[in-house]
């Protein structure tokens, strides 16, 4: 059949295995379900279940009540009482209400952390386990729901995820990140705008009073309100005008340390972001960003029971009508817009997972417009961190699936001495290179962590050809924007794995194709004879067991469009520094 | 000669859901036929009578997702001692495109799910 000239030129022989994708999670092609287990925390050798904290937080209930309410037998603590009676003396009342603006966000705040909050235990639980070290050893975590690493077999990080209740997570089902990460960014975008707004609002108008303790009494008032909330007397509300000081400090923490501190540890997890900033990456590593993130989290968590509870039996109609209405009365002007709140929200909840699962395709491009833009943007920088050898993992999870073709066990059987690397596509001169003459060209070694979207990362050493070099010997054409690269393994639901990078990631400094990992060969699991390694992607992008790279204009016409495999089949984005 | 099923040779479907010509080879991997279903529905290659779980431990299970994980425990027993069975199955896999039909309504926690995971060796 003849050609026509204006036709794109053809693909590397390998474009041919490349499959499309559905744009659903066909359920019974997914992942199989796994329950995981109650979660539990190591404390020093043994592993306690966090059940232990309902019996053990009713004990501590039960206690706090008899001694608080045999305290205030004492004159001396009825003195204090009386002296500190829970607001500070100091503290400025405001008296301009809560305007419209301040309940919107309110009602916004509630609504955006419900998504936020369940797609972020549905990323944790792709791998569910919590370490302070980068290198994600089994058994040095600190935190986990999912059991003991089995030995004996490849344990892969996909096979150690767990099911979720879909009302849970976001969409609950086994190994979905790819589109809980979505939910999660996009969400986190609104409710970063909506909190600048916040803060910029409470701060010209004076509404800051009631959230910032401006006097160190708030100190005693704090401990005066504890001891009556404990005693079941609870202190006298003025909340209109001024909060108590305990209820001053939690909305302190959560508004101006715990929000910062979830944004920041969120964005330490990035491999672009922490391999651009220095020691403070390697410091604040990956898994101590993550631990914080997690135990910020349950700060949130915490407050958002004891809010919900205090809002309650500190009379409802008064606070829904100061939240809900902005009225200070008895009336019931605050019920009906507080009810239909929380039915939206209710609403939302019960959708969010249904949704996903059957639109996968369009959460995925909805979170690519929300969020992809600032993805983009994070691949401009060029990573430089670098670790020393000493900081090498004794273990690195292994993931994917493996080649199992007649072809790479004939590769393997001779040391890969017929391997052929094709670099082809939009360039000047398409060119074959073996195994030796890679290892002929200038070599390039570097010490760094890999940062795998499921949350796991692993520091090793690693040799090959920088990528740049490759460049210089194919010259890509002026219209090459992007380069393909194919494996000789397929994907997980069959089909070629693939993966689809922008140039200028071809040209960052740490960008090399690898044939050696800690001094030695990469081995078959970890990607032989050649693997990407372009440090400020996440794991997924750097293709293992590469057999060509092809130079694109676009990618629209591979495999299901999305610029990769896991992007066509789960639902990822080919953008992936954060 | 490497003896691995490509994974989209193997897939899964319910055997309400109409027949295409995509499906490859339709075969039915259930001890019972489903109800409500004609011959000419079904669409079938054939009903393969070898796979299926034994009668004892389809009644013990009854699709309870409580009984999953200690489900696919022992199904996955069963199919290991029977290798000639699977073998077939996976010989046919080789070939081309199959589909493993069944009736249950959960789709997810569902013999044939763990069967195609057996199929594809994992």
């Amino acid at each position: 059949m003849a050609t026509p000239l204006n036709a794109a030129p053809s693909h590397d022989l390998l474009a041919a295995k490349l499959t499309p994708a559905d744009d659903r999670i066909l359920l019974n092609h997914w992942l199989p379900p796994q329950e995981g287990i109650v979660p539990r925390i190591r404390l020093g050798k043994r592993w306690i279940s966090v059940l232990w904290a309902l019996p053990l937080g009713f004990a501590a209930l039960i206690l706090a009540i008899a001694l608080a309410q045999g305290l205030l037998e004492f004159p001396s603590v009825k003195a204090f009482v009386a002296r500190y009676p829970g607001i500070a003396q100091a503290a400025p009342s405001v008296d301009s209400g809560f305007p419209w603006w301040l309940r919107a966000q309110h009602f916004l705040n509630m609504f955006f952390m419900m998504f936020i909050i369940r797609a972020g235990i549905q990323i944790l639980a792709d791998h569910p386990r919590l370490y302070w070290k980068r290198d994600c050893t089994p058994g040095t975590d600190w935190f986990r729901f999912q059991r003991p690493v089995p030995t004996g077999r490849v344990w892969t990080a996909k096979d150690d995820s767990v099911t979720l209740p879909k009302w849970l997570g976001i969409p609950g089902l086994r190994h979905t990140i790819g589109l809980a990460r979505w939910w999660h960014f996009s969400v986190n975008l609104l409710w970063t705008l909506n909190g600048i707004a916040f803060y910029a609002l409470i701060f010209s108008t004076g509404q800051w009073l009631r959230l910032v303790p401006i006097t160190w009494e708030v100190f005693p008032n704090a401990l005066s309100t504890a001891i009556q909330y404990a005693s079941l007397n609870f202190p006298v509300d003025h909340s209109w005008t001024r909060y108590n000081a305990l209820q001053q400090l939690s909305y302190f923490i959560t508004v101006f340390v715990a929000a910062p501190v979830s944004i920041a540890t969120g964005l330490l997890q990035s491999p672009a972001i922490s391999n651009r900033i220095g020691w403070t990456g390697r410091v604040l590593n990956r898994q101590v960003a993550r631990s914080i993130h997690f135990i910020s989290f349950s700060w949130f968590v915490l407050f958002i029971l004891a809010h919900g509870i205090m809002v309650f039996v500190t009379s409802l109609r008064e606070n829904t009508n100061h939240m809900f209405a902005g009225v200070e009365s008895k009336s019931w002007a605050g019920l009906l817009p507080f009810l239909l709140a929380m039915g939206v929200v209710a609403a939302a909840w019960a959708v969010a997972s249904p949704v996903t699962i059957r639109h996968a395709r369009l959460v995925q491009h909805t979170g690519k417009f929300m969020v992809g833009w600032i993805k983009g943007l994070a691949e401009w920088w060029d990573p430089r961190s670098q670790l020393s050898e000493k900081d090498i993992s004794p273990y690195l999870w292994p993931n994917g699936t493996m080649p199992h073709s007649a072809e790479f066990d004939a590769l393997v059987a001779d040391g890969f001495k017929h391997y052929r690397l094709r670099v082809g596509g939009l360039v000047e001169t398409p060119r074959e290179f073996s195994l030796a003459d890679l290892r002929a060209m200038p070599k390039q070694e570097q010490v760094t962590t890999h940062f795998c979207i499921q949350g796991w990362s692993g520091v090793a050493k690693w040799g090959g050809v920088p990528m740049r070099h490759i460049l210089d010997l194919v010259k890509p054409a002026a219209d090459a924007r992007y380069a393909v690269f194919y494996s000789l393994a397929d994907g997980g639901d069959g089909g070629r794995y693939y993966d689809v990078h922008k140039m200028h990631n071809m040209r960052h400094q740490l960008t090399i194709l690898a044939y050696e990992m800690n001094g030695g060969p990469v081995s078959v699991l970890h990607g032989a004879p050649l693997r990407l390694r372009c440090e400020n992607e996440l794991g997924f992008k750097m293709v293992k067991w590469i057999a060509a790279i092809e130079f694109v204009h676009d990618f629209a016409d591979l495999g299901a469009g999305e610029g990769g495999y896991n992007e066509d089949h789960e639902f990822y984005g080919y953008r992936m520094p954060i | 000669m490497t003896t691995h099923v490509p994974a989209d040779h193997v897939l899964l479907k319910r055997v309400y859901l109409p027949a295409c010509p995509e499906d490859g080879v339709r075969i039915l991997v259930d001890r019972l036929w489903p109800r409500g279903v004609s011959k000419a529905r079904a669409a079938l290659a054939f009903w393969n009578k070898d796979v299926p779980p034994t009668t004892g431990l389809r009644q013990w299970f009854g699709h309870d997702p409580a009984r999953w994980e200690e489900f696919c425990r022992r199904y996955r027993a069963e199919l290991k001692a029977n290798p000639e069975a699977v073998e077939a199955l996976r010989a046919l896999a080789r070939q081309g495109r199959v589909t493993l039909v069944f009736g249950a309504r959960d789709e997810v926690h569902n013999e044939a799910v763990i069967l195609r995971e057996v199929l594809l060796g994992r």
